[in-house]
């Protein structure tokens, strides 16, 4: 019965992408999105394999964290423009997470690229480590902090109840 | 109202200046992607807000646009990195953990 409730949430979303997109409220809009939504829907039940619940604090935690970031980076990617002197030092860094952040590997790899200075090159589910370029390598220890509060976060909103994901070649 | 669009958007564009002069101006390809990647999305969102401000029709589609650019940009830059650091020599680099470990095998 309780996913009677979120199904309908997700409808509802829909619809109100499609009308949005099509810029026009119209009877025929809303029945084709009620239609398109609902058919969404079913297949995405259907071709899911592992369920997750959604934690709406703690999503709205990361999403604002992350907005934050976005703000940040661009300032100090402009600052770094603007100023004559170099100030970067580019590494390469190996950060390990909690192995049940890497079934979300693909929020986290987004909210890290969006967070200033730093981007993900490669991720080893194996070792459920982060290979992040960062323009300041002095900052070491903040990055890595950021990078586990992040994680922290994304496993809270989206909490998984299946086993983290194998590793795959 | 329009005063309020008209400095989002004329901000909107203040930052995507700025990340092409990055662009230009940072020498190694992984600073560049940092400038184009971060600064554009956020130019796009703050120019996309003060149009959707003024704009009679189309201010919905504006919106999801802002934030399908948000959500998937970043995945794009990250493939990005991975190419550039598979194909270049990385001698810039001061720290290059991942060189040692995960290409070895």
């Amino acid at each position: 019965m309780t996913r009677i409730i979120p199904a309908v949430g997700m409808v509802v979303l829909g619809v109100v992408a499609w009308v949005a997109l099509w810029g026009d409220w119209s009877w025929a809009n809303v029945l084709v999105g009620v239609v398109l939504a609902t058919l969404t829907l079913v297949l995405q039940r259907r071709a899911r394999s592992t369920p997750f619940r959604v934690e709406p604090g703690a999503l709205v935690r990361l999403i604002s964290i992350v907005l934050v970031d976005l703000a940040r980076s661009t300032v100090s990617v402009a600052k770094e423009v603007i100023t004559p002197t170099d100030y970067t030092e580019e590494a390469v860094l190996a950060i390990e997470v909690e192995p049940a952040a890497m079934s979300h590997a693909l929020l986290l790899t987004v909210a890290i690229t969006l967070t200033p200075g730093t981007a993900v090159v490669e991720v080893d589910p194996a070792s459920s480590t982060l290979y992040l370029h960062v323009l300041h390598a002095r900052d070491r220890d903040e990055i890595a902090a950021h990078v586990h509060q992040l994680a922290d976060l994304a496993v809270a909103a989206f909490p998984s109840d299946a086993p983290a994901m194998e590793a795959s070649p | 109202m329009t005063i309020v669009s008209s400095v989002l958007m004329l901000g909107g564009s203040l930052v995507a200046v700025l990340a092409g002069i990055g662009i230009l101006r940072f020498s190694t390809p992984y600073a560049r992607f940092h400038a184009a990647g971060k600064a554009s999305p956020v130019a796009f969102v703050i120019t996309a807000i003060g149009a959707a401000l003024v704009a009679d029709e189309g201010a919905g589609i504006l919106i999801f646009a802002a934030i399908a650019m948000v959500l998937t940009l970043p995945v794009g830059v990250h493939l990005l990195f991975r190419a550039a650091y598979r194909t270049t020599n990385n001698q810039h680099l001061i720290v290059d953990e991942l060189d040692a470990t995960m290409y070895e095998s």
